[in-house]
């Protein structure tokens, strides 16, 4: 279709050139990106959708840094010996390599992971997957917003000064080279306390990071308690909309605990009062509860999200009912349950009673039953189905790939004498990078390509996103893979310089990376050109019934189009729908009627 | 006869260090049945989902697939094995690490005992008879049982050859205990090197904390002990020793360079004898750095800080970790790096407890 820019875009969109872009490309077409104009219609919007799109920039742009520093680091170990700084001593190199996995696992962790799907996906579909013109608290949902930019810009600021600082060699570095952090993402007292790095500064951008995700999960459950439409009971909640629900009671509940932790160390470091140091007679394993009280559940804050976009994509792209649905449904439940009473896992060898322990490990264990009804529930409904294999549904079948990887290796893990050994080794690595980055990764991505048609009205290239899709999936893997081999010989996590006889791993990991690296370059690249030149996409491309496809792409500024009250439907089937060619989508068939429900 | 055990244990073989006793029996066999179980969920999973996707590839649009979509049946079946599994390897994983965590093997008495202190960034050991070393010395024939200690921040002790791991914190007393295999080692070759790493991260030089759990011989264990209880045991002058203790024992060259360039502590070269500004805090006076100055800033580091070097926190050194005789001969090398003229040698029976004999500054007055 052709494109007929109808008036210069305005000077204003939020900061990208994508938005800018867009502006002229939907011609006279009145949806929600065209529906104000200037920046202040964005940076005072209300309108979920505007909000979504918001976050989606400011989540990408995260990743990419965190990104930077994993591919520093990663080239930093290519080889033993020194690698970033070979002009330097060594041990600035090591200085620079604690903060760069620092820098690298507390951005990625709480500027991309955690908001990635809830935040972008979430704030988009939720509301329409319900019907409802926007969530519960509109405003509130702009505070979130405000939050995570606030928290983050503060955040970089802190972690990146002390990054440039070490590089470019800064003796007592100005105030705005703040000194990073060097403690890993998990701020263990009491080197915590002990370290002479921006402890403090970087426990409040968190803290105020914290807050972004709390607003987000309240938001959520009170949107999915109290705007369904008519005709939609639980039981016609679509799954994504179960598993954010999950998400977002973790959220709630989880979070605080991680606010009172950054605060208590605040207290220790900075008015001397002795909670976790032993020299002020505290107790550093106590930290580690209370950290991991939040970090824990926190897993699953990243994890949960993804098994709903999963749950979805694995149906419409199978043209099948969902198998289970209750199952799954019940198990995001567990698992959001489960995820609150296995933290002590992360501390079986910090002498903590072996009894302690010996439970801990047991209700570990319990994880494994909700995680497998998951997975066979979504191969269960792949069988006998008419499996269409777009991009979407490829990176839908590598998160079951990455994550049936992934759970396998908690297994060991879970147990508590082959944990004595894994623990902290790469084995530790490899299994969360593919628990949290394959598979949350993946899971977001698939999300991102089922939804894009929706979001930016446009289609994708399919056969760049299949190739990408596949790069990205042999990158990780072979990022990732070879370290559970390395952590099983002893490799240790976390250390700068190593051992030469594990160099073969390392150094395969590390080109693993940058395959990943271009993968996820090509990705950007094809949503970039598709927003700028695809073709507009039809209401539903793929066939789906979930309300979100009930409207156009994009949809309008108050999601449905005028007079058009939705009701709830049984999400899963597909009955209801004719492929039409000239459409390249899917169109209702007149007064169908839904069975069974 | 090849049993299921030495299945399991022969799957894991490829991916664990080489088994040096210890807990190995135990955590290779649970790995390998973990293994066997992983391998065949990964290629069940993997081969359905691409025969799934060939077999019922979507030729037209339009259709819709039907059929069950819920089965309680079916949904207990697969959880089933999933939990006798999982309380399979629960249950191993217990065992074994209720062996960890008790009594060493033949009781506490039969364990020989030995204190480990931890410290930023290296290892001391010590036995019962006095004597100390950089290195984990373990005797081959009975189990030993360490008690860990940290002088900072948490560490970790881990030897991947023995399966064994635990945690050092500050503030408490963890134990561990292992018995390593007999057969390594045999009269002809009593020792075997074995890797010992720091798995907790502790900082800038988390990475260098490593050293060796060298296990010895039954036949050469006393000699080994008399060998480690030695002051100086290579005969060499107090500078030559002192330097070894500020590369190796010590681990001062991680902080302080002897060459002149500033560090995360001040260089050493020219130091000895130089006067030194010390921070507002601690006064703002001048101090020449003597014997007694140099003493002082290693058994307690904080006290009286250079200018510059305010916001650095370096681990004190107790007589446990550097002795008397350690500390004169990091001042006798401290000063062949000002210029200045340091003792000639030792006296031949100095056991490294007391200050020499005619020195004018002694070095533990306190």
């Amino acid at each position: 279709m052709s494109v007929i820019p109808t008036n210069p875009s305005p000077p204003s969109a939020p900061g990208t050139d994508v938005v800018k872009a867009k502006k002229g490309l939907y011609g006279d077409e009145d949806n929600y990106i065209t529906h104000g104009k200037g920046i202040l219609s964005w940076l005072l919007t209300i309108d979920h959708k505007r909000i979504g799109l918001m976050y989606m920039v400011c989540v990408l742009a995260a990743f990419f840094i965190g990104g930077i520093f994993a591919i520093a680091l990663r080239t930093e170990l290519i080889w033993p010996g020194q690698t970033l700084m070979p002009w330097a001593e060594a041990n600035t190199n090591w200085k620079l390599y604690n903060q760069l996995f620092s820098v690298h696992g507390a951005v990625m962790v709480f500027m991309f992971i955690i908001p990635a799907i809830p935040a972008i996906l979430g704030n988009f579909a939720l509301p329409i997957m319900l019907g409802a013109k926007d969530v519960a608290f509109p405003r509130l949902n702009l505070l979130s917003w405000y939050c995570y930019v606030g928290g983050s810009l503060f955040f970089l600021w802190i972690l990146t000064g002390g990054v440039v600082g070490t590089l470019f060699g800064l003796e007592n570095m100005p105030w705005y080279f703040p000194k990073g952090i060097d403690t890993g993402w998990t701020f263990y007292t009491p080197y915590s306390t002990d370290t002479n790095t921006g402890v403090i500064l970087a426990t409040m951008g968190v803290f105020v990071l914290g807050f972004a995700s709390i607003l987000t999960g309240v938001n959520f459950i009170a949107t999915i308690h109290m705007l369904r439409p008519r005709n939609m009971g639980w039981d016609r909640l679509p799954l994504m909309l179960w598993s954010l629900y999950a998400t977002s009671v973790i959220q709630i509940l989880a979070t605080p605990v991680l606010a009172i932790t950054m605060l208590l160390l605040l207290a220790e470091r900075v008015l001397g009062i002795g909670v976790f140091d032993p020299a002020k007679g505290g107790d550093p394993v106590l930290y580690q509860h209370f950290f991991w009280f939040y970090s824990h559940p926190a897993v699953y804050i990243m994890i949960l999200p993804a098994m709903g976009v999963i749950s979805e994509v694995i149906s419409v792209f199978s043209r099948k009912h969902i198998f289970g649905y209750s199952f799954i449904a019940a198990s995001s439940l567990a698992i959001a349950l489960f995820g609150f009473i296995v933290w002590g896992h992360h501390m079986f060898t910090s002498g903590q009673s072996p009894l302690l322990n010996s439970v801990f490990s047991l209700l570990t264990m319990s994880v494994a039953v909700p995680s497998a009804v998951k997975v066979f529930n979504w191969l269960a409904t792949m069988y006998n189905g008419k499996i269409r294999l777009d991009t979407p549904m490829i990176y839908a079948l590598g998160f079951i790939w990455l994550f049936t990887i992934g759970g396998l290796t908690g297994l060991p893990l879970a147990a508590l004498s082959t944990d004595i050994h894994y623990h902290d080794t790469y084995f530790v690595v490899a299994h969360f990078h593919y628990v949290m980055v394959g598979s949350t990764l993946f899971g977001f991505l698939a999300g991102m390509y089922y939804w894009w048609p929706k979001m930016t009205g446009k289609m994708y290239n399919e056969k760049a996103g299949q190739i990408w899709a596949w790069m990205v999936f042999a990158g990780f893997n072979l990022t990732f893979f070879i370290q559970f081999i390395a952590g099983s010989l002893g490799a240790p996590r976390r250390y700068a310089d190593y051992d030469p006889r594990f160099w073969k791993y390392h150094f395969i990991s590390t080109l693993g990376s940058y395959v990943l690296m271009i993968g996820l370059f090509g990705v950007l690249y094809n949503w970039v050109s598709s927003w700028r030149s695809g073709k507009k996409a039809p209401a539903n491309p793929w066939g789906a019934n979930t309300l979100e496809w009930h409207t156009p792409s994009p949809p309008p500024h108050a999601n449905f189009e005028d007079g058009h009250e939705p009701e709830g439907v049984p999400p899963y089937d597909y009955d209801g729908w004719d492929y039409v060619s000239e459409e390249e989508g899917y169109v209702r068939k007149e007064g169908y009627v839904y069975q069974g429900h | 006869m090849l049993t299921l055990a030495d299945f399991f244990t022969w799957l894991s073989g490829p991916w664990m260090p080489d088994n040096a006793g210890g807990f190995a029996d135990n955590v290779d066999f649970l790995n390998g049945f973990i293994l066997f179980v992983s391998y065949f969920f990964t290629g069940l999973i993997g081969f359905l989902m691409i025969w799934f996707c060939i077999k019922y590839k979507m030729t037209d649009r339009s259709e819709v697939s039907h059929g069950a979509h819920h089965s309680t049946a079916i949904e207990v079946a697969w959880t089933l094995p999933i939990v006798v599994i999982v309380t399979f390897v629960f249950a191993v994983g217990f065992t074994g690490f209720l062996d960890m965590s008790g009594e060493p093997e033949g009781g506490k008495s039969n364990a020989y005992p030995i204190r480990a202190e931890a410290y930023r960034w290296g290892w001391n050991f010590y036995y019962p008879n006095g004597g100390s070393s950089d290195k984990l010395y373990i005797p081959a024939d009975r189990p030993v049982e360490i008690t860990l200690e940290s002088k900072d921040v948490i560490h970790s002790l881990f030897v991947p050859a023995l399966r064994a791991k635990k945690d050092v914190v500050p503030g408490r007393y963890n134990r561990m205990w292992f018995q390593a295999d007999a057969s390594l080692v045999t009269a002809e070759e009593p020792e075997k090197a074995l890797v010992l790493n720091c798995t907790e991260y502790c900082g800038q030089g988390h990475s260098q904390m490593n050293t060796e759990c060298v296990v010895v011989h039954a036949s050469a264990w006393d000699a080994k002990l008399e060998e480690i209880n030695k002051f100086n045991k290579d005969g060499l002058t107090p500078a030559e020793y002192g330097e070894q203790v500020w590369k190796v024992r010590g681990g001062c060259a991680q902080c302080h360079s002897n060459e002149g360039s500033p560090n995360t502590g001040p260089t050493w070269k020219g130091l000895y004898g130089s006067e030194r500004k010390l921070a507002v805090t601690d006064g703002a006076s001048t101090v020449i750095a003597d014997d007694a100055y140099i003493a002082e800033s290693i058994r307690y580091p904080n006290r009286k800080k250079a200018v510059g070097y305010e916001a650095q926190k370096m681990s004190a050194y107790g007589t446990s970790q550097l002795s008397t005789g350690d500390v004169r001969a990091v001042i006798e090398y401290m000063k062949t790096l000002s210029g200045q003229e340091a003792l000639e040698a030792f006296p031949t029976d100095y056991d490294g407890k007391t200050d020499l004999p005619g020195i004018a500054a002694p070095v533990d007055a306190e």
